[in-house]
């Protein structure tokens, strides 16, 4: 329960955050895209330059947060999916000037068009996982040619 | 309620691109880049606060080449659809 009032709280600012900035608004987004309107760039920079260094301490010191655990932060490697991945979805943020994290505040505004957005990322993601199973589990036809075989 | 009436995105508006296209061409445009989105960031492990902004701070060096790489990306489509729109979107 508590670590979840922690998350409705982080949540919340997370959205405040995305709405002050206008990251929420098309136009907005499209114009920083097109290199017109730079103070998101200083958005970002703003809040990696807090964080970077705080988390840096809290691992550095070894401190345990206030819920106890100590931090371990996640580490992505240097590969051919970050990269492959990365350019399919900085051509969809191009389009629809939204990121998974911007179109939920889309929608939370009143966005009916922010949905249509929403329900293309949640196909994006079942298609991507779809593919990754394909890949990962023998083709389901050969496993049923064989099972038809023995039979 | 009084937030959501304040706000400017309540209902159908999309900016400049719902200017533009029309709203049954503005539907699939938004589904489809939605889909690149959903598909490229899941792929990529994360998005912008994943990669960008939780990566970067966690000093991940995958998060730095996705961010580099989605943050190129996005810029160099959107000058071509600029281009591509005669500077109308």
């Amino acid at each position: 329960m508590r670590i979840k009032l922690i998350a409705l709280f982080f949540g919340l600012t997370f959205g405040f955050g995305f709405s002050a900035a206008g990251f929420n608004q098309y136009d907005i987004v499209h114009r920083t895209l097109l290199l017109q309107d730079w103070d998101p760039w200083f958005i970002f920079a703003s809040a990696t330059a807090t964080a970077l260094p705080l988390l840096w301490l809290l691992e550095a010191r070894g401190w345990t947060t206030p819920l106890g655990g100590r931090v371990s932060l996640v580490r992505w490697k240097i590969d051919r999916d970050r990269v492959l991945g990365s350019v399919v979805f900085g051509v969809g943020w191009a389009i629809t000037g939204a990121c998974p994290g911007t179109t939920s505040t889309m929608v939370a505004a009143g966005s009916l068009l922010g949905v249509v957005t929403l329900a293309g990322i949640l196909a994006g993601i079942y298609l991507r996982d779809t593919v990754v199973e394909r890949a990962a589990s023998p083709a389901p036809q050969s496993a049923s040619v064989a099972v038809a075989l023995e039979a | 309620v009084a937030i959501l009436g304040a706000s400017p995105q309540l209902g159908l508006g999309y900016g400049t691109l719902g200017r533009l296209l029309p709203l049954g061409l503005l539907v699939p445009v938004l589904f489809l880049g939605g889909l690149l989105i959903g598909f490229g960031a899941r792929w990529a492990g994360a998005c912008t606060s994943g990669h960008a902004i939780s990566g970067c701070s966690t000093r991940s060096p995958g998060s730095y080449l996705a961010a580099m790489t989605f943050f190129v990306t996005a810029v160099v489509v959107t000058l071509g659809l600029h281009a591509l729109t005669a500077r109308r979107l």
